[in-house]
C-alpha cells in the first residue's frame, strides 16, 4: 500500500535461541524489504518454525534483535507491540480458526476489535475478504469442521487480511491441498502483493511453491541464514547442506540435466 | 513508516462540486468519514466529479467506502486522480464485491416449530446412540471377560492411578468434614433426649452406607467424569479415535474398557477410604462434643454397627463406577469438530454422571426397602 518500497520491515540480527539445551540458531541476521516475498526453508529440526515464533513474539528469543517496521520487538511496551500486532496477520498452518465461530464470524472477531467503521460496513468488509480470499460467500456460513483443507487455509487467509495488515505470515500456505488449490493459493498470493502491496513471509516445503511465488528464499540450516537469494540461485548453491536438501529426486525436476549433480 | 493515526481520512465538497477526498483512508481512521457518507452525501445531486488525488494511503476498507460514494452517487459521476498503486486494489476491491453481489450468502433464519423439532430429533437420536454405546460397550465387556488376556492392562492400572490413588487426599479431605458434620448434627439432636451415646451408631450407619458412598461417587464423577469426557472429546476432534478404527482396533476396547476395569476397581477402595475418615471425623466430635474416648466410642462402633452396612455401600459402587466412565466415555465419542463440543460435552458428563448417581442410589433405597434389609 505504501509507495516506498524499500524500507526493510522485518530486521532480524544475531537472533540466538536455544531450546532445551539445544542451540537451534547461533546467528541468524536476515530482513525483509516491503512488498517482497520471502520464503524460509531449511530441513527438518532447522528452527524455521521458531524463528517465525520469535518473530511472533509467541517466544523469546534467547539473544539477539528483532525489529518489526522499525519498532524493537524485545524492548516494545505492551503498546508498541499492538500497533505492530495490528499491522501483520498470520496464516498458521492448520488455519488455527476459531473452531466455535463460522468463517464469517472469525473474520468479524478481529474486525470488531480493531476496525473504525460501522457495524454494517464491518460486515461488508467481512464478506469482502472472504471473496478475496477466493472463498465462495456460502463458505462464510460454515464452521471450520465443516471445511476441506484448502478452504480452512483459504479462510485463514481471509482472516489474517481482515485488518489489512502490510505484513502477512504464512505457515505452510500449500500443504496438504491438493496440486490444484495449491496453484490457486499461490496466484492468490502474487495477486493480494500485486493489488494490496502486502510483503510476504512464508516457511514452506512446497518446491512448487518455492519456484513460483517468492522473489527471495532464505535457507536456515547449522543455527544461521546459509543462503538468501533468489531460488535459482539458491538451487545452484554449492554448500553441502543447501546441496542435500535438494537432492531428493523431487528437487531436480525442474534443473537441467547437466546441473544435477553439481559436486 | 509508522501508520500515524492523527492524519486522519476525511471528505469534503468544493465550490466545483466536487468531491474531495484527503488524507489517509485506511481501517483504523474512518469513523467521521462514514458518517459523513450517510448523513450528507446524499443530498448532493449535482456532483460530477471524485477527486482522490489527496488521498494518501488507502486500503480495502478505504477502498470500500469509495466504492460506497460511487454508489450513492449513482455510479455516473467521475473518479479523478487515484494515483496508481491504489487502481489496482480498487478494482480488486469492485471486482470481489461484484462477485459476492451476485451469490448472496443467506444465513437461514427458523421459526421456533424447527428449532423444537431439531432439538427432539437431537434428542431421540442422541438417546438411540446411547443405546448403541451400551450395546457395543456391552459386548467388548464380555469379549474380555471370555478372553482377559486382551485387557489394557497397562492402561488400566494407569486409570487407577490417576482416577484412584491420586484422588486419595481430597476424598480424605471431604470425607473427615462429612463426618464432623454428621455427627455435629446427630449430637445437637440427641443431646436433647439424653441419648448422646446413640451418635456413634446412628453416624457409622450414615457413613458406610449412605454418605461415603455417594460422596465418594460425586467426587469422582466430577474428577473423572469429566476427564474422560475431555480427552476423549479432544482424541475424537484431532481424529485420533479414527486412527484406531483404521488400525483395526476397537476404540472401546482399548480406550473404554481399562477406564471402566479401572473405575471398578478403584471406586470400591476408594469408598473404604472414605468410610475411614469419614468414622473418624465423627470420632473427633464426639470426643469433643459428648466427651466420647476414641476408644469407647471404637468399642461401641464394633458392637453396634453390623458389618452389613459396609457392604451395603459397597454393593452400590459397582454401579456408580459404570454410570461415572460410561457418561464420560460417552460424551467423550460425541464431541464433533469443534473446541467448544468438547467444553460442551465435558459439562454435560458432570451433570448427567452427578445425577445418575443419585438416581441410582435412589433406586438402591427403594430396592433395600423391599428386600428388608
Amino acid at each position: 500500500m505504501m509507495p516506498e518500497s524499500n524500507d526493510i520491515i522485518i530486521d532480524v540480527k544475531h537472533l540466538k535461541n536455544n531450546l532445551g539445551g539445544k542451540w537451534v540458531h547461533n546467528d541468524v541476521t536476515f530482513s525483509v524489504k516491503r512488498g517482497e516475498i520471502v520464503a524460509i526453508i531449511g530441513g527438518s529440526g532447522c528452527g524455521k518454525t521458531t524463528l517465525l515464533r520469535s518473530i511472533l513474539q509467541l517466544q523469546p528469543p534467547t539473544g539477539g534483535d528483532i525489529s518489526v517496521f522499525g519498532v524493537d520487538m524485545k524492548k516494545a511496551s505492551e503498546k508498541e507491540a499492538l500497533s505492530v500486532q495490528k499491522r501483520w496477520g498470520v496464516m498458521f498452518q492448520g488455519g488455527a480458526l476459531f473452531s466455535s465461530l463460522n468463517v464469517f464470524e472469525n473474520v468479524m472477531y478481529v474486525l470488531n476489535e480493531y476496525a473504525a467503521v460501522s457495524f454494517e460496513s464491518k460486515k461488508e468488509l467481512a464478506k469482502l475478504k472472504i471473496a478475496m480470499s477466493g472463498l465462495e460467500s456460502e463458505a462464510g456460513i460454515k464452521y471450520p469442521s465443516e471445511l476441506s483443507g484448502g478452504m480452512k487455509k483459504r479462510a485463514a487467509l481471509a482472516r489474517a487480511i481482515a485488518l489489512d495488515p502490510e505484513l502477512i505470515f504464512l505457515d505452510e500456505p500449500t500443504t496438504g491441498l491438493d496440486p490444484k488449490s495449491a496453484s490457486g493459493l499461490d496466484d492468490l498470493i502474487l495477486e493480494m502483493r500485486k493489488n494490496l502491496g502486502l510483503t510476504f513471509v512464508m516457511v514452506t516445503h512446497d518446491l512448487d511453491t518455492l519456484r513460483y511465488v517468492p522473489d527471495r528464499v532464505i535457507f536456515l540450516g547449522e543455527g544461521r541464514v546459509l543462503a538468501a537469494e533468489s531460488m535459482e540461485a539458491l538451487q545452484k548453491n554449492s554448500h553441502p547442506a543447501i546441496q542435500s536438501y535438494f537432492s531428493g529426486h523431487r528437487g531436480h525436476r525442474d534443473n537441467e540435466k547437466g546441473e544435477m549433480h553439481a559436486e | 513508516m509508522p501508520r500515524s493515526t492523527t492524519d486522519s481520512a476525511s471528505i469534503e465538497i468544493t465550490q466545483e462540486n466536487a468531491v474531495l477526498l484527503k488524507g489517509k483512508w485506511l481501517i483504523g481512521n474512518l469513523t467521521a468519514v462514514e458518517k459523513w457518507i450517510q448523513k450528507s452525501l446524499p443530498n448532493q445531486s449535482k456532483i460530477q466529479t471524485i477527486d482522490a488525488s489527496h488521498i494518501k494511503n488507502m486500503d480495502t476498507a478505504g477502498a470500500f467506502l469509495l466504492y460506497k460514494i460511487q454508489q450513492k452517487l449513482n455510479g455516473n459521476v467521475k473518479l479523478d486522480g487515484l494515483s496508481e498503486h491504489f487502481q489496482d486494489l480498487f478494482s480488486a476491491v469492485i471486482s470481489s464485491i461484484e462477485s459476492m453481489q451476485k451469490k448472496p450468502a443467506e444465513i437461514s433464519q427458523h421459526n421456533w416449530f424447527y428449532h423444537v423439532g431439531k432439538a427432539t430429533v437431537e434428542l431421540i437420536k442422541d438417546s438411540l446412540e446411547f443405546f448403541a454405546f451400551l450395546g457395543e460397550t456391552f459386548i467388548d465387556f464380555l469379549e474380555i471377560i471370555k478372553k482377559p488376556a486382551k485387557l489394557q492392562f497397562r492402561s488400566m492400572v494407569h486409570e487407577i492411578d490417576v482416577g484412584g490413588y491420586r484422588a486419595l487426599p481430597i476424598i480424605a479431605v471431604m470425607m473427615l468434614l462429612i463426618g464432623v458434620v454428621v455427627a455435629y448434627q446427630l449430637g445437637v439432636q440427641l443431646r436433647i433426649y439424653g441419648a448422646n451415646v446413640y451418635m456413634v451408631d446412628l453416624s457409622g450407619v450414615a457413613i458406610l452406607r449412605e454418605f461415603s458412598p455417594l460422596i465418594c461417587s460425586v467426587i469422582i464423577a466430577g474428577r473423572t467424569s469429566t476427564s474422560f469426557a475431555a480427552l476423549l472429546g479432544t482424541m475424537k476432534v484431532n481424529e485420533e479415535i479414527d486412527a484406531l478404527k483404521t488400525m483395526g482396533l476397537s476404540p472401546i476396547e482399548r480406550l473404554v474398557i481399562p477406564k471402566i476395569f479401572g473405575l471398578l476397581i478403584a471406586l470400591p477402595l476408594l469408598v473404604v477410604w472414605g468410610d475411614i475418615f469419614g468414622v473418624f471425623g465423627s470420632m473427633i466430635m464426639a470426643k469433643s462434643m459428648i466427651s466420647v474416648g476414641f476408644h469407647a466410642f471404637l468399642e461401641r462402633f464394633r458392637q453396634e454397627v453390623a458389618i452389613k452396612h459396609l457392604y451395603i455401600g459397597l454393593v452400590k459402587t459397582p454401579v456408580f463406577a459404570l454410570i461415572i466412565a460410561g457418561i464420560g466415555c460417552y460424551q467423550g465419542f460425541q464431541a464433533s469438530g469443534s473446541a467448544e463440543s468438547v467444553g460442551e460435552r465435558t459439562t454435560k458428563a458432570a451433570v448427567q454422571a452427578i445425577f445418575l448417581i443419585i438416581l441410582a442410589d435412589g433406586i438402591f433405597s427403594i430396592l433395600f426397602n423391599w428386600l428388608d434389609i
